[in-house]
């Protein structure tokens, strides 16, 4: 089911942005338009518009409770939605389950808890979903399993088991499994804060080379050093909002809003 | 070799001197026992031994039919206690409920007398026994593999739905496993409890291994080889039901 088409057109065709910023020509692969959620009588999404367009890495920081990993939840339908619409590669959320799963094809999530499958060994972790979903033969998709696991570093690690794996193992096994089925755009809720200090940079050096190929991607994390060096857009949620949404240089050197710069100042003071 | 790989060596040397320790004590103790029984009436016994077979192949016959259809037969009702929709759910609760609540004697006389009252042919005691078995089976795993079920952490549904598999996909190839695995033990004790309980079905008329020593016994009047011979029996049985955990173990891996 497509959108309506609402916005006014560029010459080319193209949609413009709901948020009057300059129209890079890329098409938008995710939009809330005035999306509210409520958890009981929780307000946790308050009238959220944020477009993401493609090839975009928007990194998502803010208090615990602020509704971050709710809102990036919502974008594959972990999480239902009260109010407005999500837009998802041109599809609208909400109107059959099969859509869903259709659009879930094309989204990878990575957990803070990995969530991977501990019955299953690296190879049949990554291969579950292609060959369930999209049909691939085993030898295909093993063989693709394997180009994955090499890409994030565990190629080694093929016929292990989770629970023999250290943390940062686990997450790249993760983030290789999301991979499996091409998704157009990667997910990462906190990845990086279940794993032990030294084992953070090798997750963010995968995430960090997923990002410069061009996947289109939403990480909320704390890691602010990831987020300078591979963020074109770095935003501030609290209670719900969104208070603040700028490229990095903006972000860090110069914050609009005077709760972004206190809550830098409170996570930069100890790294 | 290092320090601590001489403290290893000397640990399992004394592991081993405790294994054969263990193992002298149990020989020594089944020595024991079997000069304890010898005097009794054993030769009464013996030539009705084809007899006492039959009993308990029927037995065993019957547990793992009963045990295997009722295993089958519990895991759509434990999915359907745990996560179907009310109608469905309340469906499941009242069968599992009626069986578990009621004695399992009960549950052999009305399958016996129930079922010819809706089919209008009667049933032989096997067709009873095996279908009352199978229910009481399937009731008492029902409740163990939904509490599996309910174990296995809600982060494996979220992995297999954001990749986009269905639900009967998530539920058969990642949520069911696990949660068999977790049940494994809980499961063979309620094997042994229902390999026992397959002992109710003389009230139908089927000679299994109980019933075969009772009329052995009223025949021959040798009462302590009589139970001495049941108790070991049983015991073996239940004993082996126990170690497939290990066999199966050794399987997966």
């Amino acid at each position: 089911m497509h959108s309506q088409n609402l916005e006014p057109q560029t010459p080319q065709g193209r949609q413009a942005t709901t948020l009057g910023s300059l129209d890079s020509g890329k098409p938008s692969v995710i939009r809330f338009d005035r999306v509210d959620k409520y958890y009981d009588s929780f307000h946790v999404l308050k009238d959220l518009n944020l477009t993401i367009k493609e090839g975009e890495v928007v990194v998502i920081c803010g208090p615990s409770g602020s509704g971050k990993s709710t809102l990036i939840r919502c974008i594959n339908g972990l999480e239902t939605f009260d109010a407005g619409t999500i837009t998802v590669l041109n599809q609208e959320l909400g109107t059959t389950t099969s859509q869903l799963r259709q659009i879930r094809r094309e989204v990878g999530m990575v957990f803070q808890n990995f969530n991977l499958y501990p019955h299953l060994n690296a190879i049949e972790n990554i291969t579950l979903a292609p060959r369930l979903v999209k049909g691939v033969k085993q030898a295909n998709a093993t063989a693709r399993a394997y180009e994955l696991l090499t890409r994030v570093g565990i190629a080694d690690k093929a016929e292990q088991y989770p629970d023999h794996l250290s943390g940062g193992q686990r997450q790249r096994l993760a983030i290789a499994r999301a991979l499996a089925l091409d998704p157009k755009v990667m997910l990462f809720d906190e990845p990086t804060s279940a794993l032990d200090p030294e084992m953070i940079s090798e997750v963010l050096e995968v995430i960090i080379e997923l990002a410069r190929s061009g996947m289109t991607m939403l990480v909320v994390t704390h890691e602010m050093g990831f987020a300078r060096r591979v963020a074109d857009r770095v935003l501030f949620m609290d209670k719900g909002v969104i208070i603040e949404d700028s490229p990095p240089d903006v972000f860090f050197n110069n914050p609009r809003d005077e709760r972004t710069q206190r809550f830098l100042s409170k996570i930069m003071s100890h790294t | 070799m290092s320090a601590t790989a001489i403290h290893a060596k000397h640990r399992a040397r004394l592991q081993q001197r405790q294994n054969w320790l263990w193992r002298g004590i149990l020989i020594l103790s089944l020595c024991t026992g079997g000069w304890l029984i010898r005097d009794l009436e054993w030769g009464a016994l013996w030539p009705s031994a084809g007899f006492i077979a039959k009993g308990l192949g029927a037995s065993i016959l019957l547990s793992v039919l009963s045990i295997g259809l009722g295993f089958l037969v519990a895991i759509p009702m434990a999915a359907a206690r745990a996560y179907g929709a009310r109608p469905l759910k309340s469906i499941a609760v009242a069968c599992i409920e009626s069986i578990r609540c009621t004695p399992e004697l009960m549950v052999i006389f009305w399958v016996y007398f129930g079922v010819p009252r809706i089919t209008g042919n009667p049933v032989d005691g096997w067709f009873a026994a095996i279908f009352s078995m199978t229910l009481v089976a399937a009731a008492y795993m029902a409740e163990i593999i939904r509490a599996g079920l309910k174990s296995v952490n809600i982060g494996q549904w979220e992995a297999g739905r954001a990749t986009g598999l269905r639900d009967i996909q998530i539920f058969s190839r990642i949520i069911l496993p696990q949660a068999l695995k977790n049940m494994l033990m809980a499961l063979l004790s309620q094997s042994v409890m229902l390999f026992k309980t397959t002992s109710l079905v003389y009230i139908v008329g089927v000679i299994e291994f109980f019933r075969a020593m009772q009329i052995v016994n009223n025949r021959v009047y040798a009462p302590f080889a009589t139970y001495a011979l049941l108790a070991i029996v049983y015991f073996i049985c239940c004993w082996l039901i126990t170690r497939l955990e290990g066999l199966i173990k050794q399987h997966r891996q």
